[in-house]
């Protein structure tokens, strides 16, 4: 099994001038991990932990900039496979980048395009990277780590944090299956690094811990990604097959990061999983979950998920959640518009998730402070 | 044969003018032949200005808008239709949100506007492309009986529900009780809307019922006023003489203004010229408003002929299927020339500062479209929206100094 290339290929990881993590209070609580932090990046600054909403097309659903600025929204995640697909990179490279071509000013983080890729796609793969067809208009895409290259792609659309391509290996897999995946992804993290250092454009890369539910290998894949220069960590693959399996194995991960750079955990950020991973030493966290469950009909609330289609909301006039302020609309309003499927419900609920998402983790931060948490 | 003589235009109907509504002209047009106005509703919840747009909020909503959204385009009054509200979820529930303004989130304001269920009532045996996707969607899954007319009479109106298939009633009674329980701040009185091709002797019997219902409307809103205004609606389709019938009858009873229904016509000149022989016709003193037209050809022409406020849901609906407006005419966003222009505003010649969508590019909003991304018909909608009422600031400009 080939190994990838070693840290002394690489230079040494410096201090950016325009990326930054700052550790501003270690909770004291006894056997808690969990700290409070500060990004700086170009375009403005992270208080960490937080929830990272995902606006997939380089736009939230349904919800517009002020909108989620308002909410409290500080990073935003967007798919680079999406972009890839419509309207593709050269087009927002002409707009002068994402944030000029969304219209939003705050700090936003890209994947590599993997995900979807493996996840959504027919593929063949071999080192140079993985093939895939656009949904769009059928045509090929290969967002390899060269060119053209997932690295290159995310230089255009110019996001503050970058992912490197890795592979996201099916489940059930064999042991020897994934050690090969994660040499793999490896490689591949390897090669994006370099080309990004080659060409930095005051972004900034995370590596990608992987290693499925096997404790070796993601020990394996943390010393290995922590000897290179990346500026944070993300945490990917399969996490278990539970809650309890997911935390288990983060208790072991997480310490094996470096404390000093910033860390994030892809894809899981519901409200209990958030309150559980941020003792754990999270900083910030990502998911559809949250604003997707909201157009469907589910609106979180502090005793519970409410299902708002019921008919008991038909005339409940109260607030969504007793407890956190978000909109000034009622249940029986939210009702209603679902019931009608008007648009405005998809905005409003979208809205009040994200409300009680942003809140909830300032709460956290709060109690940090307190060392409470 | 009817239990409900026409009424005499009496002393005995109160002529209430409630608290709070009021209507200022402010400038009448110099400009000769114009008998364009600017002016001011004043209403329990907020000023209109006028000549002004009125954007339809079907279901208590604008379709993908907060009201913060709809605030930041100069939203001064909204639409609300009677009919789908009472569909769902049923006037109770908003009566007992405290009404409409406190059902919607905005209890301060702005104004809003309801119609008496009519329209859709009679307008539902066919669908048109005006029909909310809510009951294109259930007409279909319940089959050709939803949403349907069953009866006319004296009394009113029965059909069936377009959500469940139950018969429902509309009196003129009853329509404006439900108007009491929503709570806007301008109501309209139950009228016949016959259908498009009758002759003279049917029209003529429609305009007859539409008066008595719209007087029984009167007596119900009277007894209760509850600081709401009621505007009378003109009928007699295309006919002349049948329009000046309607439009002595109900300017000898106490409304507080007039609203302008029913066909006008087969095309826009045809509408126009009606409009321009019923419009003088109308107590000079009072607002009128066009029912269901607005779109800016139609409303730059009509404002000389003396029209207050329009209403229609045209701007936000085209908008939803990709066309915005801009003062160069209309585009469709979903052409791919619009791709790349990323330096262009939707309209490039709004002034920035004045535009809610400012920042947002053409090449951004035809992505939005492209991958049908909900936050394409919020902006969108805000753009059209913002759109008519700058045009109609600046037709208010234009009568100020006599130009219009």
């Amino acid at each position: 099994m080939q190994l990838p290339p070693p840290a002394s290929s690489f230079p040494p990881w410096a201090p950016r001038d325009f990326f930054r993590f700052e550790v501003l209070h270690t909770s004291r609580k006894p056997g808690s991990r969990a700290r409070v932090g500060r990004i700086h990046t170009p375009h403005g600054v992270i208080e960490t932990p937080c929830f990272v909403p995902v606006g997939t097309n380089g736009a939230l659903k349904a919800v517009d900039e002020r909108q989620g600025r308002e909410a409290g929204t500080q990073l935003m995640f967007c798919n680079t496979y999406h972009l890839l697909v419509h309207p593709g990179p050269r087009v927002v490279a002409g707009a002068g980048g994402l944030h000029r071509f969304m219209n939003h000013e705050g700090p936003i983080i890209t994947d590599s395009g993997g995900f979807q890729v493996f996840s959504l796609g027919e593929t063949t793969e071999d080192d140079r990277g993985a093939v895939f067809r656009s949904y769009h208009d059928g045509t090929t895409i290969e967002p390899t780590p060269c060119r053209p290259s997932s690295v290159a792609t995310q230089k255009q659309l110019a996001s503050d944090i970058i992912i490197p391509l890795d592979e996201l290996p099916p489940h059930g897999m064999s042991r020897e299956r994934l050690h090969a995946s994660v040499r793999l992804s490896h490689r591949w993290m390897a090669r994006s690094l370099r080309a990004h250092l080659a060409e930095p454009r005051q972004q900034a890369m995370y590596g990608v811990v992987h290693g499925g539910t096997d404790e070796e290998l993601r020990r394996e894949s943390a010393e290995y990604l922590a000897t290179l220069p990346f500026d944070g960590f993300a945490i990917g693959g399969s996490l278990g097959a539970d809650r309890a399996e997911m935390l288990q194995l983060l208790r072991f991960l997480v310490p094996l990061l470096p404390a000093d750079k910033p860390n994030h955990l892809l894809g899981i950020a519901d409200p209990e999983s958030s309150a559980a991973v941020v003792p754990l030493g999270i900083d910030t966290m990502d998911s559809c979950n949250p604003t997707r469950i909201a157009r469907h009909g589910t609106l979180l609330c502090t005793g519970g998920e409410l299902k708002i289609k019921q008919s008991r909301f038909l005339d409940d006039h109260g607030p969504i959640d007793p407890a956190v302020e978000t909109i000034s609309h009622s249940r029986a309003y939210l009702h209603h518009l679902f019931k009608q499927h008007e648009p405005l419900y998809m905005t409003l609920a979208s809205q009040h998730n994200l409300i009680f998402m942003h809140k909830l983790l300032a709460d956290m931060r709060q109690k940090i402070l307190n060392d409470e948490l | 044969m009817t239990a409900f003589a026409i009424p005499l235009a009496s002393a005995t109907l109160l002529p209430a003018t409630p608290p709070g509504f009021r209507f200022e002209v402010l400038h009448e047009s110099r400009k000769p032949g114009s008998r364009a106005r600017v002016g001011r509703i004043h209403t329990p919840h907020g000023v209109i200005d006028t000549p002004g747009f009125v954007p339809v909020g079907t279901n208590a909503a604008l379709k993908g808008m907060t009201n913060a959204q709809a605030a930041s385009c100069g939203v001064q009054l909204q639409f609300c239709n009677t009919y789908h509200l009472m569909v769902h979820p049923g006037v109770e529930v908003v009566e007992a949100a405290g009404g409409l303004h406190r059902f919607m989130g905005r209890p301060d304001g702005p104004p809003l506007i309801t119609d008496s269920g009519g329209f859709q009532v009679f307008s539902l045996g066919k669908e048109t492309n005006d029909d909310a996707p809510e009951l294109k969607r259930r007409a279909a899954a319940r089959g050709r009986n939803a949403g349907t007319l069953l009866s006319i009479s004296e009394r009113g109106v029965r059909f069936r529900s377009y959500r469940d298939g139950t018969v429902l009633r509309l009196t003129p009674e009853s329509a404006v009780l439900a108007q009491k329980s929503l709570g806007a701040d301008i109501i309209i009185p139950l009228d016949e809307l016959p259908p498009l091709n009758v002759t003279r002797e049917r029209l003529a019997r429609s305009v007859e019922l539409s008066h008595r219902w719209m007087t029984r409307s009167l007596h119900t809103h009277l007894a209760d006023p509850r600081q709401q205004a009621m505007y009378g609606v003109v009928h007699g389709g295309t006919d002349r003489q049948l329009r000046a019938h309607s439009v002595e009858y109900l300017s000898g009873l106490p409304f507080d203004g007039y609203a302008v229904g029913g066909s006008l016509g087969r095309d826009r000149d045809e509408m126009l010229a009606l409009l321009g022989y019923v419009l003088p016709l109308l107590p000079r003193e009072q607002p009128n408003h066009v029912l269901g037209i607005a779109d800016p050809a139609s409303v730059e022409r009509g404002v000389p002929l003396g029209a207050d406020t329009f209403d229609s849901c045209f701007p936000t609906q085209i908008a939803r299927h990709g066309t915005l407006l801009t003062a160069s005419g209309r585009i469709h966003i979903g052409q791919g020339k619009y791709k790349s222009q990323h330096d262009c505003p939707i309209d490039p010649e709004a002034a920035s500062g004045a535009d809610c969508c400012d920042g947002v590019s053409r090449a951004y909003m035809h992505h939005l479209y492209k991958q049908r991304e909900p936050l394409y018909e919020t902006l969108a909608s805000m753009h059209n929206v913002r759109f008519m009422m700058r045009m109609m600031a600046t037709l208010r400009e234009r009568i100020l100094a006599d130009d219009l």
